[in-house]
Order: structure tokens, then sequence, then C-alpha cells
């Protein structure tokens, strides 16, 4: 069957109207990649977060479900490595591990 | 293993503390005038062809028979105590703490990391169970098993040597593995059972008498009589 673009499937003016068409790399343009002048449901305005790092902006995650900060309370300005601790806290390490056979 | 040295890598001499090295082009480090690849923690790579693993595994078949499963383990047990001996040595260099003091999953997964880089497949750990003395691998992309192909029969046992061995070492007790499902059953990954030998050897009589992974798991969390 051949389509017709202009053909208007029986549309109500108000139906009508252009629908506005966005490109892949508009899309992505439009993503507040910097955590900018976020407003959050509360229309609180989180602070300007420009996340330097991979780590910073993991960061941020509410990982626990925790929603009593923001989360540009816990962007931290040190390293990558600073910012995840490998040494054991509350974690398993591998002695509790051979524990366990 | 051969390990010649940790500086035969240059990128590695030039960016000691960069961690996020296993993109293709930086873990290893191609040695033309020697004919050499060598990784980012200094181990020595070779190049091999899916004919390779075929050849291997089905000329070990022709000599030893139904044996070449357990040459393969075997083989796999060693590789992994050796390697553990290695991972000791790198990741302490590297991270500058010792295994021993290091969170669990961060080590694992770190242990894991070349090997993925090296094409031997993506792995998940399952401790739930780890309280019962026993735990499951996932691994996904089996160089084994997706060589091999469907052949109705796990092929993995060169992993489960691999994982029994290291394993051993690190937590200085005797354990054991086995494949309980494999991609070369029909099934979407291989799944290996690691735990005490008298838990493993109760999951091969299992697995012998036609029972599925998921009837082995659910034996074992029930406590089932070994």
């Amino acid at each position: 069957m051949m389509i017709d673009p202009n053909m208007q499937h029986n549309q109500t003016p108000q139906q009508a109207k252009t629908v506005e068409i966005v490109s892949v790399s508009d899309f992505f343009e439009q993503i507040n990649w910097y955590g900018k002048n976020l407003a959050d449901a509360d229309g609180l305005m989180l602070e300007s977060a420009a996340y330097g790092t991979v780590g910073h902006f993991f960061s941020t995650f509410p990982w626990r479900g925790s929603t009593s900060t923001l989360p540009s309370d816990n962007v931290r300005t040190d390293s990558d490595s600073e910012v995840f601790s490998i040494e054991e806290d509350d974690t398993l390490t591998l002695e509790d591990l051979s524990a366990l056979f | 293993m051969d390990t010649p040295s940790v500086n035969s890598h240059k990128l590695r001499q030039q960016y000691p503390q960069k961690h996020n090295h296993y993109k293709f082009s930086e873990f290893f480090q191609f040695n033309r005038v020697e004919g050499t690849i060598a990784d980012w923690n200094g181990s020595r790579n070779i190049l091999t062809s899916e004919d390779f693993i075929i050849g291997l595994l089905e000329g070990l078949e022709e000599e030893v028979g139904a044996a070449s499963a357990a040459v393969m383990y075997s083989i796999g047990v060693e590789w992994g105590k050796q390697d553990s001996l290695f991972f000791d040595q790198w990741f302490e260099r590297e991270y500058n703490t010792k295994p021993q003091q290091a969170n669990l999953m961060f080590l694992l997964e770190t242990w894991w990391w070349p090997f993925t880089a090296q094409g031997w497949g993506r792995w998940e750990i399952d401790m739930a169970d780890r309280q019962q003395g026993f735990m499951f691998i996932n691994l996904f992309d089996s160089a084994v098993a997706r060589t091999l192909g469907d052949v109705g029969k796990p092929v993995c046992y060169l992993y489960a040597g691999l994982y029994a061995g290291f394993f051993t070492e690190m937590v200085r007790k005797q354990l054991s593995c086995i494949e309980i499902q494999c991609y070369s059953m029909g099934e979407t990954y291989c799944k290996f059972l690691l735990g005490a030998k008298e838990r493993i050897d109760a999951a091969a009589f299992w697995l012998n008498e036609g029972a599925t992974a998921t009837d082995i798991e659910k034996r074992l969390r029930s406590g089932d009589p070994l």
C-alpha cells in the first residue's frame, strides 16, 4: 500500500497541528548532562554540579534509596580512586568467605 | 604461566596508577620484534583460534578417552592455583592492599577482568547461598562451550578446575567445582557450583542421574543429605 505523507487520517483541527520532530542529536543535546539548574518536584533548585569525573557523577546517585539528601550533597571533589574504598568496611573479605566453607 | 616482567608493558610504566586498562589496545602490548604479546600485568599471552580449542579437546579425548574431562579439570586446578599466586602479587602492587583486606566482590571482579579481556567470557558470582557453604558462578560466553557448540553435555572442565584451584588457594580450604549447566547443553549460559568436595561429589552424582541445575540448586538449598 502506498502511504501518502500528506494524508490527514480524519484528524480533528487540534490533532492536526504540527508535531515537533526532534532529531537524535537534538534529543541528546537537550539532556542536561552536567546537571545544571535542575529543579526537582518540590521546586528546589539543585546546586549546579559539573561532574568532573565519572566517579563524581555516580557518587551523586542515591544508590541506597535514600531521599533525605539532595544528589548534589554527595558530590565530592576528590579523585576517582578516593571516592570508592576497596578496603573492607562492613562487607565480606576473603577470610569471611573462607570461614563459610 | 609465563610472566616475563611487569616492566615489559610500556603503557603500564607510563600510567602505573591506571586501573581501567582493559581496552584491547591498552591491556595488550604487541612486541613485533620479539613476536610476543604481554598483558598489563606482565603475563605472556598467545592468540589461538577456535580450531585450536577443538583440536586440543578432541586430541585429548582421542588419547585418554573419558578421562579427558578429569585431565582438563586438573589442568584448570593447577592453572587456578598458579594464577592465585600471580594475582596476589599484581593486586597488591596495583592497589597497595593485601587481597585478604580487600572488599571480596571488588577483589573477585578484579581477578576476573583480565580473563574477560583475554576472551574467556564474563562472569557473575552468586553468593546468596554462601552461609550454607556453597556458591554459584555464572559464566557467559565460555570460550570452550562457544567453540564446541551444542553437544548435549557440559564441556567447561577447564573453567571448573580454574575456579576450584583459584578459590582453594585464596580461601586456604580444599574446594571443588562442577559445571551443572552449560551453554553446550543448549542453555544460555554456563553455571558452576563451588564448594567442599563432598558437596560437589553429591552434585556430580545427581547430575549423572539426570538432575538439572535447578534440581541441584533446590536439593542443596533444602539441605538434602549428601
